[in-house]
């Protein structure tokens, strides 16, 4: 299939900067440089998506910093810190997994899921990857691009 | 627009300017009276609204915190958002999706068809729908609904076919786009769909009714109307006899008005009007207003659903189009033989990526 051209309402800001740099968590505001790789690491174990690269992953920390909750975070990640005496981002996918599991009942856990959900399903970049076009008025709506041009179903009869 | 005194008791004070508030507060404008309409959130414009799924939900939503308990899954999933409604003048109408139904008539019987349900206390409604008809006929002229009044059927859109050929070879038979209070042709001064997609963040195109945009502007073109946006309803006082005759709110500024009415009506969807009549308890009415059988804030009951979601080989664009542009009928009847009250529809609805992420596991 085609990569779709996804729009976010142009009324709305741009998508934040984020950078492909290692240093790319050094602005944070109210989460640790070491937070965010764990971060970074969480988020891509609950909702991994191969062909996404790791900035998308990133771009939903920068939103986490924004939030003013670095004490959550912290205790996110200090709980995680705990499971294996290395750090959570080099685990292998099946202990990130179990680590992530043994926390799954703590409010930190159920925060830091729903805004990855939040924000990660929010990022243009992952609607193109999911061929959601998003905004839609200021083209003119779908009605001349594509809302009835699905071509693989009979034809519909004509007295509905 | 006009503005009527605080102490101006030839008022009608209405709470809540959404469906049913913003719909009345023109009626009554038409006829003359003079209406005071509160409303707890902003008076936006199709010009604020935006195409997104999480911008416009922030817009328009009631964000303020409530709290959820018990046993169902939303009490677990949204324990301070259990209830999705809008605070902007326009209320719900602003998110609505247009889906434009009626009551049938075992639906007004319900106590008789349903029999008793233990916890339920259900009653019939005092009225048969014969009754209301010429109401239904009336409010779908108002609003444009689609297949009403010689107004054609939104057109199939992709999701559509789906839902047609997979309801088809299931044997089903009543299947259509559904009626929309949404112009599929331009209809009093509303343009016709441009099929967004964004009908519930707002509707920025605006092809669908909703009282922001078609009864409060010509509510306001009366003269009569006196729109008080972000003013928030907190109780309602009666006199000697027990008659409504004030509302206490607070305004964009905090500070707390008492506006004098010869009426009120008490319009706030279904948390906040139980919420103030039971705020309002006085000496006269010591468990709240409207209140003497005990049932105000009791049997809460917003849409029941089960989703089903599906993925195919092949793509369907769900997004493009109007969202909800599909119903199927064949179970919509009360059947004793299935072993539950009432019957249901399958409704079509297509989502943007950022709410099918968010409620695909649902609470």
């Amino acid at each position: 299939m085609d990569k779709t051209t996804a729009y976010k309402d142009p009324k709305l800001p741009a998508p934040l900067a984020v950078s492909i740099a290692a240093d790319w968590a050094g602005h944070l505001k109210t989460i640790s440089e070491t937070d965010a790789e764990t971060l970074v690491a969480a988020i891509r174990t609950l909702y991994p998506h191969d062909d996404l690269p790791v900035t998308i992953y990133r771009r939903v920390v920068l939103h986490f910093d924004r939030l003013s909750a670095g004490q959550i975070f912290a205790v996110f990640c200090k709980s995680l810190a705990e499971s294996w005496p290395i750090p959570f981002a080099a685990l292998a996918e099946t202990y990130r997994v179990e680590a992530l599991k043994r926390i799954e009942p703590t409010p930190e856990f159920t925060f830091v899921q729903r805004m990855a959900v939040r924000y990660l399903y929010d990022d243009v970049e992952v609607w193109a990857a999911f061929g959601y076009e998003g905004a839609s008025v200021h083209l003119g709506g779908y009605i001349k691009r594509g809302f009835d041009d699905l071509d693989w179903l009979p034809k519909l009869p004509n007295d509905l | 627009m006009s503005r009527f005194e605080t102490t101006d008791s030839d008022v009608i004070v209405i709470i809540g300017s959404g469906a049913g508030g913003g719909t009345l507060a023109n009626e009554l404008c038409q006829r003359g009276k003079k209406v005071v309409l509160l409303e707890a959130g902003s008076h936006l414009t199709t010009d604020d609204f935006v195409n997104d799924d999480w911008a416009a939900y922030e817009m328009l939503s009631w964000l303020d915190k409530r709290t959820a308990t018990g046993t169902w899954r939303v009490a677990k999933d949204h324990p301070t958002t259990p209830s999705w409604h809008c605070k902007v003048v326009g209320g719900t109408t602003t998110h609505w999706s247009g889906c434009t139904y009626r009551f049938q008539a075992d639906e007004m019987r319900a106590r008789t068809v349903y029999g008793d349900i233990p916890g339920a206390s259900l009653i019939d409604w005092p009225l048969r729908l014969e009754e209301i008809e010429p109401y239904y006929v009336l409010a779908e002229r108002k609003m444009g609904v689609s297949r009403t009044n010689g107004l054609p059927a939104l057109p199939a859109n992709n999701n559509f076919k789906v839902m047609y050929w997979g309801a088809k070879r299931l044997g089903l038979s009543q299947i259509s786009t559904g009626r929309h209070a949404i112009n599929a042709v331009p209809y009093d001064g509303r343009p016709a769909s441009i099929q967004d997609g964004f009908t519930v963040s707002g509707d920025k195109h605006g092809a669908r009714w909703s009282t922001l945009t078609v009864e409060i502007p010509r509510a306001l073109a009366t003269g009569k109307l006196d729109l008080r946006p972000q003013s928030r309803a907190i109780r309602i006082e009666h006199n000697d006899a027990g008659e409504a005759n004030a509302v206490m709110y607070v305004d964009a500024a905090g500070v707390t008005r008492r506006q004098a009415a010869a009426a009120v009506v008490l319009a706030g969807n279904c948390v906040e009007s139980p919420r103030l009549l039971l705020n309002s308890a006085s000496a006269k009415y010591p468990h709240g207003l409207a209140n003497g059988y005990g049932h105000v804030g009791r049997h809460y009951l917003r849409h029941i659903i089960q989703t089903v979601w599906s993925i195919f080989e092949k793509p369907v664009n769900m997004h493009r189009g109007e969202l909800m542009g599909g119903l199927i009928a064949d179970f919509a009847a009360h059947d004793s033989t299935r072993g539950f009250a009432g019957g249901y529809y399958i409704e079509l609805n297509a989502m943007g990526l950022p709410t099918t992420a968010a409620f695909l596991n649902p609470g």
